[in-house]
């Protein structure tokens, strides 16, 4: 998966990138835990920074982490985490000048 | 340097905006309010970039239990928050911030908006006007107005239209050579009085306006009235 990121992050994505592969171990542990209120804050955090970074898909996954945790739901957190680990995993970012990446939707 | 103090208990905003504001201001970035505070209390912050769902409270009763201390240091508040509902933002507005942006956010608009907020009242105007004499301050021009209501530019060197513009703002006061060489060239410039005597005398030819005058002062100088 190709995704195209502003070239202002360029030299802060790779580390926001492998801040989130290290989350995916621990969002495991908190749902082996049943801990939700890691899970709502971790979740939370995504759903409010991961957009900004240019991933929408990550902040939408952030969203239903926290949506379900404040539920006490974890019948499809593995799946959640599933998604973000198969994102992460195969994305590709392309660095282009702002005006090119602008995203309407955000 | 205009500083600004981030106050958010995600590492990864403080990154976000440590990379878009690229040395346009200084960033201070905390991820506690308790934190924040002590550095709020040793340095002069001209703007506070508030998350509201904080780890150690809530960022708007921060802000209303904080409100003269930040007041007192014209220090602005600008919440930056994913709580989008209508009672949080007219909470904050009621209680003086300058600005609230739901997250997630666009960096570049934020970054917009921070700078926009940190211009003073100002530097945000674009015109002062007294009665015929429109100072526009983007441009730095002076314009009289005509009576056909037309305007016309006046030619006003920097320093004369500084000069202009201060006694404009203190009108019906008076400054004496020396007060108008600190207020307007500065201290640090070593002109002899007579320049503002040559400054002034260059105004009136210049400014012919219906409305105001600049008067001569024996005993204090120079001061900025009606015509009488």
């Amino acid at each position: 998966m190709i995704i195209e990121v502003s070239s202002d992050l360029e030299d802060i994505l790779p580390k926001y990138l492998d801040n989130r592969r290290k989350e995916i171990n621990e969002l495991k542990a908190f749902c082996d835990q049943q801990d939700f209120t890691s899970l709502k804050t971790r979740g939370h955090r995504l759903a409010g920074n991961a957009p900004s970074y240019g991933m929408p898909l990550l902040g939408e996954l952030g969203r239903k982490i926290e949506q379900d945790a404040l539920s006490q739901e974890l019948s499809n957190m593995a799946l959640y985490i599933a998604q973000m680990e198969e994102f992460l995993n195969n994305v590709q970012v392309e660095f282009v000048e702002e005006d090119e990446c602008w995203d309407d939707d955000l | 340097m205009k500083k600004v103090l981030v106050l958010d208990d995600d590492v990864e905003i403080h990154e976000l905006v440590s990379a878009y504001a690229r040395g346009e201001f200084e960033l201070l970035c905390y991820s506690t309010m308790a934190s924040a505070l002590e550095q709020l209390k040793q340095t002069q912050v001209d703007l506070v970039l508030l998350d509201i769902g904080l780890e150690d409270g809530d960022g708007i009763r921060f802000f209303a239990e904080h409100k003269d201390f930040f007041a007192q240091r014209n220090c602005k508040i600008m919440l930056l928050s994913a709580e989008k509902s209508l009672s949080k933002k007219l909470e904050a507005f009621h209680l003086g911030a300058v600005d609230y942006v739901v997250k997630p956010f666009e960096p570049l608009e934020l970054m917009a908006r921070i700078k926009t907020n940190l211009k003073s009242e100002e530097q945000r105007q674009e015109w002062f006007i007294k009665k015929d004499i429109r100072f526009n301050l983007e441009s730095g021009t002076v314009y009289l107005e005509e009576e056909d209501g037309g305007l016309e530019e006046i030619q006003l060197s920097p320093i004369e239209f500084k000069l202009m513009m201060f006694f404009a703002k203190n009108e019906d006061r008076a400054f004496t050579r020396n007060q108008l060489l600190d207020k307007v060239w500065g201290e640090s410039l070593h002109v002899s009085e007579r320049t503002v005597d040559q400054h002034v005398s260059k105004l009136r030819k210049k400014i012919k306006s219906q409305h105001y005058e600049i008067r001569t002062s024996r005993t204090l100088g120079y001061r900025f009235s009606a015509l009488r």
